[in-house]
């Protein structure tokens, strides 16, 4: 009997249905993220890729494994019918955008994730030397997204047939290992910050401001108020290691989800790494705060059902006009 | 979902968060080189010491690609134990009628710039690669600024001054570190 409960429970805890949407959800935002992402740079595609970078080709392939796609498999191949490698990247960037596009619509989704996958990956490795957090957990992101069935809800196809149905359901397991991800994210991260000294005493707040590459705003009265930068640098810690236990305690959730937003939020204003601080609310909105946004969605749609479609309206105001 | 899928995914889902783990674990191996392990804290120490012998050494060859196309080759220290001093780079240009000129990194984006300052990552942790990295950054702003034959690049640190001693008047300073000079030949 005791064994068939802890099955029953192990079976809910990882198998629980919850509504497809959320991956819809998932698909959509990371899809539209990547494209902001790669639109970004569109200026320095040549200042970061290829040969006439700032990194030369054959310096950043030094450190690459002989396994990891690069652009240059396809820019030699594309050489050998007389196209040049400028034009093999911008080929590439403009594919990639274009298979982006289709995975937030939910066209053939599977396929367009792992081909989006590949191609991200193609030139994460190829600019390496510029790459970094963020575009570590875009490489994830896409392979969730290439992994769970992302593509069997909410697609084009599927609201144009039937409207957003938010009632279709997914087994939470996929939600279970983006958490178990952020978890260990998190919680890798405050044990390596408090191993140091910098995290204890405030001093880490102070640089992390002002460091010129990501400095934004003047941030020097912080010296005036000690108290308040320890206060963060311990926050920090606080928020980075309890992260597994208070994020899985239905109580604690809801404020510590908000101290993490609220920090991601921090991190942009302050050093101006929007796509991090996007991607990392994106990532902590889905794993940890999808129920809040199941409801927002199922509102949505439901609102969007009862609205009188633009349509509809046009043919009521044809019928109330020829009636008078 | 059935049975045989359910402990497929929790199979997967086993060897994911290991891979994390591993990587991670493999990533606070550099604790132990001196320079790093200097700047933990007394408690920091005495707990790395005790824990560090059960750390990974080597991750299985055949979870290496897994790792990275799940974009989890990576530990997650930014900013760990502490916040380093920032690193920069300038480029001081000049022809042969004895014009000089300094510039900084000319990327076109915002974005773009931001991400040239994650080279100095590489750069730091690989000696190998520093000459050769200066050298491709010297070769790209010279044909961003043609006309000039020589090219010096120039690599510091901003020394910030602790809160204290800012508060006492101190500011932070450029320390140049390295220097590379390059010429173009016929």
């Amino acid at each position: 009997m005791k064994k068939h409960q802890i099955r029953t429970s192990l079976d809910h805890f990882f198998f629980a249905p919850v509504s497809g949407s959320i991956l819809a959800f998932f698909r959509v935002t990371v899809a539209l993220f990547c494209i902001a992402k790669l639109l970004s740079f569109r200026g320095d595609l040549l200042n970061i890729f290829g040969g006439y970078g700032f990194v030369r080709t054959e310096i950043t392939e030094i450190l690459l494994s002989d396994f990891k796609p690069r652009l240059s498999w396809f820019t030699d191949a594309v050489a050998t019918i007389g196209m040049g490698e400028v034009a093999g990247i911008y080929t590439l960037y403009v594919l990639l955008l274009l298979v982006l596009f289709a995975l937030g619509l939910g066209i053939q989704s599977r396929i367009m994730a792992v081909l989006a996958l590949f191609l991200h990956l193609m030139f994460f490795n190829s600019g390496r030397m510029f790459m970094y957090g963020v575009d570590y957990f875009t490489t994830s992101a896409l392979f969730y997204c290439a992994l769970f069935p992302v593509g069997r809800y909410g697609t084009l196809r599927q609201i144009r047939k039937h409207g957003f149905d938010t009632s279709a359901k997914t087994p939470i397991i996929y939600l279970r290992i983006l958490q178990g991800h952020l978890c260990l994210v998190y919680f890798f991260g405050g044990i390596s910050k408090a191993l140091g000294n910098h995290w204890w005493n405030g001093e880490a707040i102070w640089r992390a401001v002002s460091i010129p590459g990501f400095y934004q705003i003047d941030m020097s009265w912080l010296a005036s108020v000690p108290w308040l930068s320890l206060v963060l640098g311990v926050g920090v810690l606080l928020l980075e290691c309890g992260y597994p236990l208070f994020m899985n305690i239905r109580k604690t959730r809801p404020v510590f989800l908000v101290l993490i937003i609220a920090m991601h939020a921090g991190i942009g204003v302050v050093m101006g790494l929007w796509y991090f601080a996007f991607l990392m609310i994106l990532l902590n909105g889905v794993g940890y705060g999808y129920p809040w946004i199941i409801h927002w969605m199922t509102r949505f749609s439901t609102r969007q059902e009862s609205s009188p479609t633009v349509s509809s309206t046009l043919e009521t105001n044809k019928v109330v006009s020829s009636s008078h | 979902m059935k049975t045989y899928h359910k402990i497929g995914w929790i199979c997967l889902l086993v060897v994911h968060l290991g891979v994390i783990i591993s990587f991670n674990l493999l990533g606070l191996q550099k604790y132990q080189e001196e320079q790093v392990f200097e700047q933990l804290s007394p408690g920091g120490q005495k707990v790395y010491s005790t824990v560090q012998p059960y750390f990974t050494r080597r991750i299985p060859f055949f979870l290496v690609p897994y790792a990275h196309i799940a974009g989890t080759d990576t530990g997650y220290c930014l900013f760990s134990p502490n916040v380093p001093s920032a690193m920069s780079v300038a480029f001081e240009l000049s022809n042969p009628q004895g014009d000089t000129v300094a510039v900084l990194p000319t990327l076109n984006t915002r974005e773009g710039t931001d991400r040239f300052y994650v080279n100095f990552n590489t750069y730091k942790s690989v000696e190998e690669m520093r000459t050769l990295l200066a050298f491709s950054w010297g070769v790209r702003t010279m044909e961003i600024y043609p006309g000039y034959t020589d090219v010096a690049v120039v690599l510091g640190s901003h020394r910030k001054p602790s809160m204290k001693d800012h508060r006492h008047g101190v500011q932070s300073h450029f320390v140049e570190t390295a220097r590379y000079e390059f010429a173009l030949t016929e």
